[in-house]
């Protein structure tokens, strides 16, 4: 009798076809393509463009965690998001600056507030909604965000506003690395992402509000069915999602200004970084930001050199964040570390 | 005359223009169990969605005493009645434990973990896998999750839909017995829907079989067991 | 068995006359609906100010286009918020040809059809593996990046589209003698801008009759079934042999190649192209005009155009209405998300639901039974038995 003989993948193939293993690859290569470049900018160069990567990538976590929450509850994508976001970090700055709140309590109670502005919102605009008809929740949430941009406009002006950094930040406010500056601000938004999926994790994981909010995520029907009112638990979606955003707005507010367009700019990034990472996985999306922004500070610095590349020059940063999500699409539609919900069926 | 735990009088219930229930009366007493039979589109699941009120319902259905149609699901829920869906309606991301900690999201007391461990050691595999996500447990350890998910709220009235679906005969004997062990050793009160009679059967004490949306015959399992018309439509004799 | 098959869904009000399918009087019920339609729009021109009936062509313009989306948003159930950057490719693709080779206007149609059915092809790849509202998400993020990769410097892209500022038609649709003629727009009364502004709202509405009657024929076909299907029960289409992946890709591309008509039509009709046209912003003013001329409505495409042109000024003009505060010109913006949130409330259907509801109530139209004659008495379609799950 014959035995039937398979061939067995070797191990090294089967990782590299999870998400561990593109997100290697794609380092690897990037990395050895720009070698060259590096090495002919030096140290210091290299190194300053790390640190300026380390705090985009901060700021596209904190907004992708943000969208992923949300979809992580309702398969929803909230297109009213950045603007959410945006009106908070105004009312921060206001806060700050005509009634001189303390920056950090400005930050809380402006997250405060949007939050329950978020949870109004899904509690009257979104909940009458079937779940499978998408386009009356596309219109509704663009409707909030263009009336957002409005009073944010309205309130405070059309002109860029100079917001209050959070972190100490005077220009000698950084370490100096090998002759690159690694700025407190860098580290400081860092640490403060750092302790939000931390306080996340704790949240999802070890409260009931959380064990709630995941059930409700993986099988709404049976969440029901063991007593969630998964209403409830979604309107809590909305609202630390709204928090959450609010927060992240704060955090790259000193760099970018205050108008009512500032995060409407910047989600785009986060939604590649969060596509890359996989729409439902908090920690996929936090990889994929830095990835996005490493890639992003990398190239757009180093690319010039490359030839071929440089005639894409200034806006290089947002094509490459859609040929990323097409690329990444393409080949892995749930992200790196997604799972297959978001496929279609 | 013993309790009833169920009472559903002159129940229709529809989905939008299309009517699945008509008239149906049925009765379960304190710690029975009770079958439902009846072929693929006689209205079984929708009995046990209408007693949770996941479709339109109008009638009577009365739990324990208490009329519950036009509640809340998640109130119904509370009044301790477990319903296993068809399918099992596991969380598929969530942990085997943290599927068994959601079963008991309704509970207050300090009892939870100790309910934890006695449906795990009723289930070793479950114990085996609990860090596994629920998704990628096998048909079988997946219905058993299933039931004691249901069990983690100390149901007084427990409703299983097919829970035979997809699985392995020996499995489907092995979960039956212990259907019939967890009534005799809780006394939760339980009606079984099943297309696969002859267990069913012979676990119950009473049961229905329903075709169109009727209750067209009831009796003990023994009577169910010898009717002609059922041998012949449900048991394969 | 209990009787009472209930009638699924339909009205309770009787209505005021009832015709049967293929009789002379439902012949010239349909004959007056479109002579309803047809009769206004032939006069439209010579009765309205030439400034007005410009705006009725980019109307057109833009019926087309929200034809293109309606294929693949309402039809196919492809939720692509990104058509406008379609539209943007067929009106730069007219305006290039026109402008560098010199190419007729009417030439240009079917080049930018060909363009745009490719470029649909090949977003519907990467569509084949997204759900919902994710694959909105990603064409969203196609619409917002369109404006910029027009202003991309390399490879001679800027140059030819004109970057930021657009560009102008270099020759413009001017009608001829004989056309004058036929229009009746040759009199001494009319002057030349009149003449181009009829000539522009003709070929406009022609165009868009053509494509509407195109995707009329299309629907009713077995791709266009296929189509509906996938939008209505995936797995059902699947299991009933439906080519799921053959069938979106295609949809997404002739969506695509209609939206491109479109905004070649516009184009046409501005005698100019800008990156501020097919933006982001008119991504979402064009979903609106879909939904409220009705998602899933062939007639949709006569309305959907007048909600987008003549939208975008009710906003700023209501906002001038409001006494209080002297209100600020940029709270137009939040008019208009109002708008959009009502509409989401209300008008699910759009107006030719709503309007089809009302016609319910006077004329219902009783389709011809099958004939099952040849089919002898086993043949004999049943009572409809009553559905149980």
């Amino acid at each position: 009798m014959t035995a039937v003989t398979t061939k067995s993948r070797g191990p090294f193939l089967t990782w590299l076809k999870t998400g561990s293993g593109i997100l290697t690859a794609m380092m690897a290569v990037i990395v050895i393509a720009l070698i060259p470049a590096i090495i002919q900018g030096g140290l210091k160069l290299f190194l300053q463009r790390v640190f300026d990567s380390l705090n985009n990538g901060a700021v596209y976590a904190v907004t992708a965690i943000a969208l992923v929450i949300i979809f992580k509850a309702t398969t929803l994508i909230n297109f009213a998001g950045a603007n959410i976001a945006m009106f908070g970090a105004y009312v921060c700055w206001w806060l700050n600056t005509s009634y001189g709140f303390p920056i950090w309590i400005a930050v809380f109670v402006a997250m405060g507030t949007m939050a329950v502005l978020g949870s109004l919102i899904e509690r009257t605009l979104i909940r009458p909604f079937d779940v499978n008809d998408h386009l009356p929740v596309v219109l509704i949430t663009f409707g909030i965000a263009a009336i957002l941009e409005a009073f944010a406009g309205g309130f405070w002006g059309l002109e860029f506003h100079k917001f209050p950094s959070p972190f100490p930040s005077d220009p000698k406010d950084r370490f100096t690395i090998a002759g690159a500056f690694l700025r407190y601000e860098t580290i400081g938004t860092l640490i403060v992402m750092g302790l939000m999926i931390f306080g996340i994790y704790l949240l999802l994981n070890k409260t009931k509000v959380g064990l709630a909010f995941r059930a409700v995520s993986s099988n709404v029907e049976s969440a029901r069915l063991v007593g969630v009112r998964t209403g409830r638990t979604l309107q809590f979606g909305w609202a630390l999602a709204s928090a959450l955003g609010v927060l992240g707005a704060c955090l790259v507010a000193k760099q970018t200004n205050l108008e009512p367009a500032f995060m409407a700019k910047l989600v785009i990034f986060a939604f590649a970084a969060a596509t890359l990472g996989g729409l439902d996985s908090i920690g996929g999306s936090v990889i994929g930001a830095f990835i996005v922004a490493v890639v992003q500070s990398m190239l757009t610095g180093y690319g010039q050199e490359i030839p071929g590349l440089g005639w894409l020059k200034s806006n290089f940063a947002l094509v490459l964040a859609f040929v990323l999500i097409l690329v990444v699409l393409l080949f892995k539609p749930a992200g790196l570390y997604g799972t297959r919900r978001i496929e279609r069926v | 005359m013993s309790e009833l735990m169920l009472k559903m009088a002159g129940v229709n219930a529809r989905y939008g223009a299309i009517q699945v229930l008509r008239d149906v009366n049925l009765e379960v007493a304190k710690g029975e169990v009770v079958v439902v039979l009846g072929a693929n589109g006689a209205g079984k699941t929708t009995t046990l969605r209408a007693i949770c009120s996941m479709v339109a319902t109008t009638g009577s259905i009365q739990i324990a005493g208490t009329e519950v149609v036009g509640k809340d699901t998640a109130d119904i829920v509370r009044m301790q009645v477990a319903h296993v869906p068809q399918g099992r309606g596991t969380f598929p991301e969530l942990s085997v434990t943290d599927n068994l900690m959601v079963g008991a999201y309704t509970r207050k007391d300090k009892e939870v973990q100790s309910d934890i461990d006695r449906w795990m050691d009723a289930f070793p595999r479950l114990r085996e896998r609990r860090t596994q996500a629920a998704g990628s447990l096998s048909g079988g350890e997946q219905q058993m999750l299933a039931v004691a998910r249901a069990m983690m709220c100390r149901p007084q009235l427990l409703l299983l839909d097919e829970p035979s679906l997809g699985l392995a005969p020996l499995i489907i004997e092995d979960l039956f017995r212990r259907f019939g062990e967890i009534n005799r050793e809780t006394g939760t009160t339980m009606l079984v829907v099943e297309q696969n009679a002859n267990l069913a059967l012979e676990i119950a004490n009473r049961g229905y079989v329903l075709e169109a949306g009727e209750v067209v015959l009831q009796g003990s399992a023994d009577d169910l067991r010898t009717n002609e018309a059922v041998r012949e439509a449900y048991l394969g004799a | 068995m209990s009787g009472g098959s209930s009638s699924g869904g339909a009205a309770a009000i009787k209505p005021m006359y009832v015709l049967q399918e293929g009789t002379s009087q439902h012949r010239m019920y349909q004959a007056f609906g479109w002579l309803c339609l047809a009769i206004p729009m032939i006069l439209a021109p010579y009765l309205l100010p030439s400034f007005r009936v410009a705006q009725l062509a980019q109307c057109a313009g833009w019926g087309v286009a929200i034809l293109g989306m309606n294929i693949a948003i309402g039809w196919s159930g492809l939720l692509s918020l990104g058509h406008i950057a379609f539209c943007g490719m067929g009106a730069y693709t007219t305006t290039i040809l026109i402008n560098e080779n010199s190419w007729d206007f009417w030439m240009t149609l079917p080049v930018a059809f060909i363009v745009c059915f490719i470029a649909g092809a090949l977003v519907g790849l990467p569509a084949l593996k997204i759900k919902g509202l994710y694959l909105a998400l990603v064409t969203f993020a196609l619409a917002y990046t369109f404006p910029i990769l027009l202003k991309i410097e390399g490879g001679g892209i800027a140059r030819r589209t004109g970057g930021d500022n657009g560009r102008n038609l270099e020759e413009k649709l001017v009608p001829t003698e004989t056309i004058r003629k036929i229009l009746f727009i040759n009199g001494e009364g009319t002057d030349e801008s009149t003449r181009i502004a009829v000539y522009k709202y003709v070929v406009a509405v022609l165009v868009l009759l053509v494509c509407f009657l195109i995707v009329r024929n299309i629907l009713k076909s077995r791709g266009g079934r296929a189509m509906i299907a996938l939008r209505d029960n995936q797995i059902g289409a699947a299991v009933s042999g439906v080519p799921l992946n053959k069938t979106k890709v295609l949809a997404f591309a002739l969506s695509a190649a209609i939206a491109g008509i479109g905004g070649s039509l516009i184009a046409m009709v501005l005698d100019s192209v800008g990156p501020t046209v097919f933006d982001a912003n008119y991504a979402i003013i064009t979903l609106m005009g879909l939904v409220l001329a009705g998602v899933g409505t062939l007639h949709g495409a006569w309305l959907g155009g007048v909600f987008v042109v003549f939208l975008q000024d009710l906003a700023p003009r209501a906002v001038g209405l409001i006494p209080v505060f002297n209100v600020d010109v940029v709270y137009a913006r939040a008019i208009y998300g109002l708008m959009l949130v009502l509409v989401a409330f209300f008008m699910p259907g759009g107006v030719v639901s709503f309007g089809r509801k009302w016609r319910a109530r006077i004329v219902q139209v009783q389709p011809k039974a099958p004939d099952t004659s040849h089919l002898g008495k086993a043949g004999a379609i049943p009572a409809p038995a009553t559905a149980a799950v």
